[in-house]
């Protein structure tokens, strides 16, 4: 039978404390899936168990200072096991929700839709998995316990929108799983909105696998086939284990003993032209024998920086990897300003958050497991990542956050050290010119050049702004380009009478440093295109609404 | 000019830093994230030309010469060891090299004292805004243009992608594929990176007059794949292969702008328009519309004369508005009197990367278009690029229903049949285009022309004497055009509303610093060229006299990268500062004191690593101080240039 290989993971993160003395725990229990209190709820640390009252609330107090394994029991919903860290003279808040094992006969879906991978929550979508529907909140997710046993499409759909199916799904009794599903704007309203249909050959689901093997995708859909992208371990946009464009057949290797012994599973996500996309798992169980003796090194070192960009489409952008991968023909045309070659698929445009963690190989390690957490208590699981660093999209991310990330290594023996690094997000902002205003005429000789930030948030103290100034002349030659920390700048001499100039703000970021987690933080106003670092000659990151041309004044004669 | 380049450096060291995360500590990145503050200096370079940020050609420069005085420049290229490489006599320009020890710059400043010479400039390198390669995130605010007119019998190519080019049904080609498909006597020139011919798409195509306007051969050879893709748009016939074009009867002209290196220079580009000139010229029983999907930031006065020169010969150049998602000028986009096509999508709203700006023409589908590429392949692209050439081919159906409009007849037939039209705003222009309302009745002429002409022309015995700036007022007072003069002394809008404008000129006379300033009122009627002239008290001659000569060698001084010295001004006049090399190549600022220690000029011009600053100021009689520094006295920490000053003696 086709199962789906639960997804749910939750890592604690756990460093060894030494010491001794007591904390204390409180929290409330609820269900998972109406987020009603419940009473009644047998939590456990230690040898100590109470009971949650009318409201959902316990509290255990003399818990001794350190990594304490929590658990809860209802009947009805499957018994939650967490680990929860326990510091002297403290009190811990711990909120458990309780995932619903109703006769053991159901399992959930709880999802959350976002417009393309990575993109905004997409709300008021229709998701609809046999005979049963649910509507996504303003938050683009939804919940449904769907009958344990039961294959079916679940599909989402909404008003505008290509169609996004996840085929052949099914639940584990009492098992929650949770994971995104992009849906993309229909492309053209007069297309399709059929999503494809997916077939993988070369691995069987449920099957134990080993060493190398192969594995072929195939597509069928309206429209032409777009991309099909191939993932293994890994429930983010990246990394991916392979892509292919503009073909119904994708063939690639696995290398499966880069990956961690034990269950796994591949995601196929299928593009066509008009939008519509198709979500396959395959789970499978990598069972490869060990041959390391050692535990991998610690990671020499970390880096970790967040990026905010102030899109015209809101906080989150939508994925337009379209193309700009994987197209020789288009990586020539491009250049950076000093002429060189720009590797496209560096950094995708499409976003407006990412956090970028970056470390130095660990010695002896195949591969990393990386988590994430927004509170350094609940890690879940992001991937098994082949490389050194890793780029986060993710629409869970949101202006004024902080972010955990940590980061394990692995091989055939075990886990190495973990490190955990975090970092802050900025709210984003926008550079509006002010004057002189655009086609404006008789301007000062010695204008001061305003503008105003509109930003969606409060910049922490500490944030330092730098403004990019540029001034062009009727024969766009730059007669100005200057750095400025506030929101005006005054021209340092004087232009020409009756002549015709542009101005602008050609880049403009807010800066933060960490000095907890030696990271930095940034923010950039994002005139549509690309980034404040000018990484693609095209784009015009800066203001939103430049350039502003205009003419100065004419002395009296 | 250094500065840029240092902060370019820095942008690009974060590039590779977000590119492959390559281990720099921290606080390294920190520290490249603080570029030094630029242009602190209180004073502005009088110089009304800079070329610092407009990315050119390092061998070679263009020269304007009058042909009575063709002898002093072929005297004054072999006194400097300098060889003409390629010359259009139609617009008096040559394309000369740079000799060694010298900067492009330098020598333009040189060739511009030489007698004859009205102009010199860069050769600056141009390039296709394509392809954004994203697909079609939208500004919010939705379409500005209105739903199009629908015809019921429609010509529908049956070819196996046609399903994929979306594009054909939001302007109305199979409508317009009713009543043409094209003249054969109309060439859609591709002035691109040139076509693969063989493709075979393109089986049963009639391509003419191939021209690679780098080494004047037929080879168009595309390596890049940009013109390919646009020719399929633009031209392919819907009768064989996967795909259609827009006009499938006339025949395709390939013309290469794009070299080896992968560069587009505007030497090229006026190479190109020249050739569609002359083809024009020797043929008079074709028409030719051009597509350019090319642009850049810099200002080429010689490109203009060619593209004034091919619209003289009948040639109308359809380009795209670039792909810089706001209102950036450019060119050839922004010249007056060209098509300039903006990129929409399915929905007809602007896709998030194409220009905006008044000068905008019309919209054109410009996201995921479907095209031939290199190779016997098909990709789909996104740009402004890929909606230009659909405006071409369009302009092509056009003069095959309309045979003998003017270029700026069929600029007025595209824009005023598009969907928005007569309504214009900045992103659309007057909206996406409707080829079949185009090839249908004639719309009214809505543009007359105005030729700014002045007398602001350098002569035998002037030497270089700069431009007028030209701004043009509507009857509100509103900025309705700019341009400046230029070598002819004139600025021809090609395309402007009828009315009455106030036309200003203005001309910085350097040897007075003074702005002269002229201001005259001139009404523009429809399908009329109206004329207004200005005349400035110029100068007739200009007399420059060696004063001092300093040859500095600082390497034995106190501090080694700076030297100092004064200078007493005995009579009011005009006088020059100007550096140059002795052997080492070294980048230099000058700065101007008077005698109480107040900076009067500062220049630090010219590019990286090269070595010519130079102040004209006006003085009084007084006592000054010269001061030479090395740009950076931390890469080049000894100065060894020489600094002469000059004094001219002007007559009016």
């Amino acid at each position: 039978m086709k199962r789906l290989v639960v997804l749910l993971v939750l890592v604690a993160a756990i460093l060894s404390l030494t010491g001794c003395g007591k904390g204390s725990i409180t929290g409330t229990v609820t269900d998972s899936v109406f987020g009603t209190p419940l009473a009644d709820v047998s939590v456990t640390v230690g040898k100590v168990t109470v009971k949650t009252n009318a409201e959902g609330k316990y509290s255990i107090a003399d818990v001794g200072a350190k990594s304490q394994t929590i658990t809860a029991n209802l009947t009805g919903f499957s018994t939650y096991t967490n680990t929860v860290l326990v510091e002297k003279n403290e009190t811990v808040v711990f909120d458990i929700a309780m995932i619903p094992a109703a006769t053991n006969k159901y399992g959930m879906i709880s999802a959350f839709v976002s417009e393309c991978q990575g993109g905004p929550a997409l709300a008021g979508a229709t998701v609809t998995y046999g005979t049963q529907t649910a509507v996504t909140d303003e938050n683009g997710y939804f919940y449904m316990l769907i009958e344990d046993g039961v294959e079916s499409a679940l599909t989402v759909t909404k008003e505008g929108y290509a169609t996004t199916k996840v085929q052949n799904f099914t639940v584990v009794s009492g098992k929650a799983s949770q994971f995104e599903i992009p849906v993309r704007p229909l492309f053209n309203p007069d297309q399709s909105k059929t999503p494809p249909t997916v077939t993988v050959t070369g691995l069987d689901a449920g099957a134990a696998v080993s060493g190398d093997f192969t594995i072929t995708v195939n597509m069928t859909s309206d429209a032409a086939p777009f991309a099909i992208y191939s993932y293994v371990s890994s429930l983010a946009r990246s990394p991916r284990a392979n892509v292919t464009y503009d073909s119904d057949t994708a063939t690639f290797s696995v290398d499966t003993t880069l990956y961690e012994n034990g269950d796994n599973y591949l995601r196929i996500l299928a593009y066509d032209y008009s939008g519509n996309a198709t979500i396959l798992f395959v789970p499978f169980l990598i069972d490869n024998a060990v041959n390391d003796t050692t535990l991998p090194d610690a990671m020499p070192y970390t880096l970790i920086e967040s990026y905010t960009f102030g899109v015209e489409v809101g906080y989150y952008s939508k994925q337009q990897d379209y193309l700009r991968e994987n197209s020789p023909l288009s990586t020539k045309m491009l250049k950076r300003p000093d002429g060189a070659p720009v590797d496209l698929n560096a950094v995708p445009a499409d976003t407006t958050f990412y956090n970028i963690i970056a470390w130095g190989a660990s010695s002896g390690a195949d591969g990393y497991s990386l988590y994430r957490s927004f509170d350094n208590r609940n890690y879940t699981w992001i991937g098994n990542m082949l490389t050194t660093s890793y780029f986060d999209y993710s629409p869970l991310l949101t202006p004024g956050q902080k972010v955990w990330y940590k980061i394990e290594p692995y091989n055939s023996f075990g886990k190495g050290e973990a490190t955990i690094r975090s970092i802050e997000t900025l709210p984003s902002y926008k550079i509006y010119l002010k004057t002189p205003q655009n086609e404006a005429n008789n301007v000062s000789l010695t204008p001061t050049f305003t503008w105003e930030m509109q930003a969606t948030g409060t910049f922490p103290a500490g944030a330092d702004f730098s403004h990019i100034i540029t001034v062009h002349d009727a024969t766009d030659y730059k007669v100005l380009e200057a750095l400025a920390g506030a929101n005006y700048y005054v021209y340092p001499g004087q232009l020409s009478p009756g002549y015709v100039y542009s101005w602008d703000i050609y880049a403009s970021k807010a800066e933060l440093y960490f000095p907890d987690s030696v990271g930095y933080s940034y923010a950039c106003s994002f005139g549509g295109g690309y980034d404040f670092w000018n990484k693609l000659k095209y784009g015009q990151p800066g203001s939103v609404n430049g350039e502003f041309y205009f003419t100065t004044a004419v002395p009296v004669q | 000019m250094k500065r840029y380049s240092i902060l370019l450096t820095i942008l690009l060291g974060i590039t590779l830093l977000s590119g492959c995360f390559s281990p720099l500590s921290l606080s390294e990145i920190k520290d490249q994230l603080n570029p030094t503050p630029m242009n602190t200096h209180s004073t502005t370079d009088p110089t009304p030309i800079k070329y610092d940020d407009v990315p050119h050609n390092i061998n070679r420069v263009l020269v304007r010469i009058d042909h009575t005085y063709r002898e002093h420049l072929d005297a004054f290229l072999a006194k400097s060891d300098s060889h003409i490489l390629n010359e259009w006599s139609e617009i008096g320009w040559f394309m000369v090299s740079v000799p060694t020890n010298e900067t492009p710059l330098s020598y333009i400043s040189k060739l511009r004292k030489v007698i004859g010479v009205s102009w010199a400039e860069p050769e600056m390198e141009y390039e296709i805004p394509t392809p954004v390669s994203k697909n079609s995130v939208m500004l919010s605010g939705g379409s500005s243009a209105k739903p199009g007119q629908k015809y019921e019998v429609a010509v529908v190519p049956d070819r196996p992608q046609y399903g994929m080019q979306w594009g054909h049904q939001n302007i109305n080609s199979e409508a317009a594929w009713e009543i043409t498909t094209g003249d054969p006597s109309v060439i859609v020139a591709i002035v691109d990176t040139g076509v693969d011919k063989g493709h075979p798409e393109f089986v049963g195509k009639t391509f003419v007059g191939d021209y690679n306007a780098i080494d004047g051969s037929t080879d168009v050879t595309d390596n890049n794949g940009h013109g390919t893709h646009v020719a399929g748009i633009a031209a392919d016939d819907g009768l064989t292969g996967e795909i259609a074009g827009v006009a499938w009867q006339c025949p395709i002209m390939p013309v290469r702008v794009m070299n080896n290196a992968g560069e587009i220079y505007n030497s090229y580009l006026i190479e190109a328009m020249l050739y569609l000139a002359d083809y024009a010229n020797a043929n008079p029983g074709v028409r030719i519309v051009a597509n350019m999907s090319i642009g850049g930031r810099g200002y080429s006065y010689a490109f203009k004369d060619a593209i004034d020169a091919a619209a003289e010969k009948g040639v109308l150049l359809v380009t795209s508005a670039g792909n810089d998602y706001k209102r950036i000028i450019g060119y050839p986009s922004c010249f007056n009197g060209v098509v300039d096509v903006a990129a929409s999508d399915p929905y007809d709203r602007r896709t998030d990367f194409s220009t905006i700006g008044p000068w905008t023409s019309l919209a054109a589908p410009g996201t995921m278009i479907y095209s031939t590429v290199p190779g016997g392949a098909y990709e789909s692209w996104d740009g402004t690029s890929m909606a230009s050439p659909f405006a071409c081919g369009a302009a092509a159906l056009v003069l095959s229903a309309h045979p003998g409009l003017t270029p700026l007849q069929i600029k007025n037939q595209l824009e005023q049949t598009a969907q928005g039209a007569p309504s214009f705003n900045e992103e659309l222009g007057y909206g996406v285009m409707d080829i079949a309302a185009a090839v249908g009745a004639l719309e009214p002429m809505i543009y007359g022309s105005l030729d700014v002409t002045t007398n602001i022309i350098s002569t035998d015995a002037t030497g270089w004497l700069g431009v007028g700036v030209i701004s043009i007022y509507d009857s509100n007072g509103l900025l309705a055009g700019f341009g400046t003069t230029g070598e002819n002394a004139n600025y021809l809008f090609h395309a402007l509303k009828p009315g009455t404008y106030r036309v200003q000129v203005v001309y910085y006379d350097v040897f007075d610093d003074l702005y002269r300033i002229q201001s005259k009122s001139a009404t523009v009627a429809r399908e009329t060229t109206t004329a207004v002239d200005f005349d400035f008290a110029i100068p007739v001659s200009v007399t420059t006299t060696p004063l001092e000569h300093y040859t500095i060698d600082q390497t034995a001084a106190e501090y080694t990268y700076h030297y100092q010295v004064d200078f007493t001004v005995a009579t009011e006049g005009c006088y020059d500062f100007i550096t140059s090399s002795s052997g080492t190549a070294l980048d230099t600022a000058i700065t101007l004191y008077d005698a109480v220690g107040n900076e009067l000029a500062y220049n630090d011009d010219h590019e990286g690593g090269h070595n010519f600053s130079r102040i004209i100021k006006k003085l009084p009689v007084g006592t000054y101080t010269v001061v030479v520094e090395t740009w950076d006295p931390d890469e080049q920490p000894i100065l060894t240039c020489n600094l002469d000053i000059n004094s001219f003696t002007v007559t009016y």
